[in-house]
């Protein structure tokens, strides 16, 4: 039997009214027996409450939910809602694995202990990552217990969105790091970046990949390329700590990807989200939205013929500030091409972790948007 | 080796130098041409990240000014926020504590204490460290002064210098909560929340964060007073009116002590009196046989002197009825115009024995609600004062107006009048005014009309000049449309 989605968003002021109208919605596409239902949530409702509402009103045998800053569904994007997600399949099994830390070896052992047959085919891993924590360290632990080849989608978040982060945990609400593993649904990826290379191109010539970290850049210090760019505006631009905005195309194996860098350390080198290896040429970059608009429906295209299902989500809160006021219009490009048949739920994050296949291993980024295709 | 392979040297010589000569020039003239397109192509290139790098910033100031309009926006949201949640408090400490972790993280920083201005008590101390309080106390103890001139003091004022070094981070904002008269306490806030240095931003909204509850201070200051001086103000009038119901409650037992006294009195003495008046009016009509002429005048004295007993002790039993409840009042509506002409026509004889003009000025008709027998004897007895107290030649005039509210009845007189000082004592029992003290009556004729207005619950009031004259006025319910 295959597996079936229903999704439901509401924007009702309260969390009663909102699961509501959630449950009518979702019974309505699922019946009532729901196996497992995913509930993302912004800021404005009190956990307590929309957990009691889920179980007492909806019922599903396993409630796990998160808080996200901004929901989408299909072209609608709320910044104030629930999002729920019921799957229903036989072949489903998902099961939680939540941590209090994010040190790598408490992670390991929570992945070890919860999911110790899971590989294969359709292999799901989700889960998001609140402020403060390091992802380094909970994708080693990760890495460490299941290996580098699991499907992982992440959403992650550098800045607070809201005081505390919750999370539901069926009939436990608790602060952490949740993620939901398990078999039974299969996941395919697509990343849209829509930045195009600017200027001169240079070469990484220095590195510590371990740390993320690009210390020379033409032989120079790697700060020299942004000086050489931002000229006397350079000192504003550091202090304003705009550097993801300009993220580095880098070229590698025929393809172009962006790395974010979040810092300039003191001696000059940069700290980017992802690893980055010395001899690759690369550009400065900047999202040109023509090219992005122009591109969304060509690009999206091969996802719609991967089958049916949802897709789901990871759009860049640094994105959406990009493109300020026309950033809807993203969502519908991408709803528009998806069509009818894939419905398009999600959230908005600062970062992302999905599976690089060129790369064979987990990738990070910022500022790109990530449509997974879930079936 | 002969001159033929001489010459044939020279000239292989010579052709390989022709040839090596002209494929140089051959090279050196493509070089240039490459060089040249080179040189072409850097220069474009060069252009080209000249035009990048003028993108780039232009992008970047574009960026910061929407940072700083989004900013703001969340700064006034911010604002907006606390001033919702504290707006009505009207508690000190319920005040400090909306200032929670939330809020100083709202501010941009990670921790903050609130002091007490004066003894330095620590109101709310999120995220700090008890050495970190320690200190900062021991730092206002001795620089709490450097507060009084100024609004805001950072790391990179003189007197925290030393500071910044014993916290060991120099990313704090200290100013005070000042109220209109007086600090009312000390903000610190510490350690930035981004990894940026304190902006103007965070300067600027933690200043009016201060003003805001230094005001909201003194509001609660104010109401805190305000609420005191109720509570004793409330304190005293509570005592004051059971002082007055106390006082009313005796008030109340003497006068019906009063009351109970004339009334049995009254009647105690109205049994010998009717037999004393049957008698004497018998013996001055000479029943019982002729009296000798001084007799007969002193007979008719006490006769004279009886009769004004009896009107007292009947109005004395009036009051006292009234006053007692044992009157039974039957309001009803009845014609006033009608009845002050009745009175007046019933009086007439006594106008004319003292040549008084009588003049009803009322209407055909007008209804009014009221006890018919006993509004009679008020306008008897307040038209009876006018005549004894109008001299000869002299004029009363008597009026009835209404609007729909009130009927409004006047008896006016062209009299004596009475001193402005007796005006308060005129409607108690047995007030007589010096000016009257040779006219008889018996003082309780007032007291009697301003019962009976007070049990149709309405006003009685006078206005008098001395040598002019007084005029009485009383009011009674109308009965809608009663004029014609």
């Amino acid at each position: 039997m295959e597996v079936k989605f229903s999704t439901a968003l509401s924007e009702k002021a309260t969390a009663e009214d909102a699961v509501r109208d959630i449950s009518i919605k979702i019974k309505t596409q699922s019946g009532a027996n729901i196996k497992y239902l995913l509930v993302f949530f912004t800021a404005h409702y009190n956990p307590v409450t929309l957990q009691d509402s889920l179980n007492r009103t909806i019922r599903p045998k396993n409630l796990w939910g998160f808080q996200a800053p901004l929901l989408v569904h299909d072209e609608k994007i709320a910044n104030r809602g629930i999002l729920a997600i019921a799957i229903n399949g036989d072949e489903v099994q998902l099961k939680e694995v939540f941590t209090k830390n994010d040190a790598w070896e408490s992670v390991e052992g929570a992945f070890r202990k919860e999911l110790k047959d899971i590989s294969g085919e359709k292999t799901f891993l989700f889960g998001l990552l609140p402020m403060g924590s390091n992802f380094k360290n909970y994708l080693r632990g990760i890495n460490m217990s299941l290996g580098k080849s699991l499907p992982a989608v992440y959403a992650g978040y550098m800045k607070k969105f809201s005081f505390k982060n919750y999370v539901l945990l069926n009939n436990r609400i608790d602060e952490g790091l949740l993620s939901i593993a398990g078999k039974g649904i299969s996941t395919e990826h697509l990343r849209m970046g829509g930045y195009v290379p600017l200027g001169k191109p240079f070469t990484i010539t220095r590195t510590l990949p371990d740390h993320g970290l690009i210390m020379e850049i033409n032989n120079k210090p790697a700060v020299e390329i942004y000086k050489h760019y931002f000229e006397e505006k350079f000192e504003q631009f550091k202090k304003s700590k705009f550097f993801p905005f300009y993220p580095l195309a880098i070229k590698e194996n025929n393809t172009t990807r962006t790395i974010s860098v979040l810092d300039i350390l003191e001696d000059g080198s940069l700290a980017c989200l992802g690893t980055v290896k010395e001899g690759l040429k690369a550009n400065f970059s900047i999202l040109h939205q023509p090219s992005l608009f122009g591109s969304i429906k060509r690009r999206v295209e091969p996802l719609t013929k991967s089958g049916e299902g949802i897709v789901f989500m990871v759009n860049s809160l640094l994105r959406k500030k990009i493109l300020m006021d026309s950033y809807p219009e993203e969502i519908k490009a991408v709803k528009s091409a998806l069509g009818d048949k894939h419905r398009l739920i999600g959230i908005y994050a600062d970062y992302t972790i999905f599976p690089d296949k060129q790369r064979a291993e987990l990738g990070m980024e910022t500022g790109n948007l990530l449509l997974s295709l879930w079936k | 080796m002969t001159g033929d392979n001489s010459f044939f040297i020279v000239i292989t010589f010579f052709s390989a130098a022709v040839f090596t000569g002209a494929w140089i020039f051959f090279l050196y003239q493509n070089n240039s041409a490459l060089k040249a397109s080179i040189n072409s192509l850097e220069k474009t290139v060069n252009e080209i990240d000249n035009q990048a790098k003028i993108i780039i910033k232009s992008d970047m100031e574009l960026k910061l000014y929407q940072e700083e309009i989004e900013d703001k926006l969340d700064k006034l949201t911010f604002l907006k926020n606390v001033i919702l949640s504290s707006i009505n408090l009207m508690e000190k400490d319920d005040l400090f504590i909306q200032i929670n972790e939330k809020v100083i993280n709202d501010l941009g920083f990670k921790k903050g204490i609130i002091f007490n201005y004066d003894n330095l008590d620590v109101k709310i101390s999120p995220g700090c460290s008890g050495e970190e309080i320690n200190t900062l106390k021991d730092f206002f103890l001795h620089k709490k002064q450097a507060l009084t001139n100024t609004f805001l003091l950072s790391y990179d004022s003189d007197v925290c210098s030393k500071l910044a070094y014993t916290l060991g981070y120099n990313d704090f904002l200290i100013a005070p909560i000042k109220g209109r008269e007086e600090i009312h306490a000390i903000f610190f806030v510490a350690n930035m929340v981004m990894p940026t240095a304190i902006r103007m931003a965070e300067r600027e909204i933690f200043s009016i964060i201060c003003m805001y509850l230094g005001q909201c201070l003194d509001n609660i200051h104010l109401f805190e007073k305000n609420y005191l001086n109720q509570i004793e103000l409330e304190k005293r009038i509570t005592e004051r009116t059971n002082e007055l119901a106390k006082t009313l409650k005796e008030m109340e037992g003497v006068s019906k002590a009063k009351s109970d006294f004339i009334s049995s009195v009254s009647h105690e003495l109205r049994t010998p009196l009717t037999s004393v008046k049957g008698f004497s009016s018998l013996l001055v009509a000479e029943k019982f046989g002729t009296l000798p002429p001084e007799a007969k005048l002193r007979l008719e004295k006490i006769d004279l002197n009886v009769n004004k007993l009896v009107e007292m002790v009947n109005m004395l039993l009036d009051i006292s009825r009234i006053e007692s409840g044992k009157t039974e009042v039957k309001i009803a509506p009845a014609d006033i115009a009608k009845l002050i002409k009745d009175t007046g026509d019933f009086l007439s004889p006594q106008m004319q024995a003292k040549h008084i003009e009588f003049h009803a000025d009322v209407p055909n008709t007008c209804m009014a609600l009221m006890d018919k027998s006993l509004i009679e004897r008020v306008l008897i007895n307040l038209i009876n004062n006018a005549l004894k107290f109008t001299p000869e030649n002299g004029k009363i005039i008597v009026t009835c107006g209404s609007d729909k509210d009130k009927v409004t009845i006047s008896v006016q007189d062209t009299g004596c009048g009475i001193p402005a000082e007796d005006m308060q004592k005129l409607f108690s029992e047995f007030f007589r005014s010096q000016l009257t003290k040779n006219i008889p009556g018996t003082g309780l004729g007032l007291s009697l009309v301003k019962r009976i207005i007070d049990t149709h619950k309405e006003k009685i009031w006078v206005e008098s000049q001395v040598g002019k004259g007084t005029t009485f006025y009383f009011t009674l319910k109308p009965e809608a449309q009663t004029h014609v």
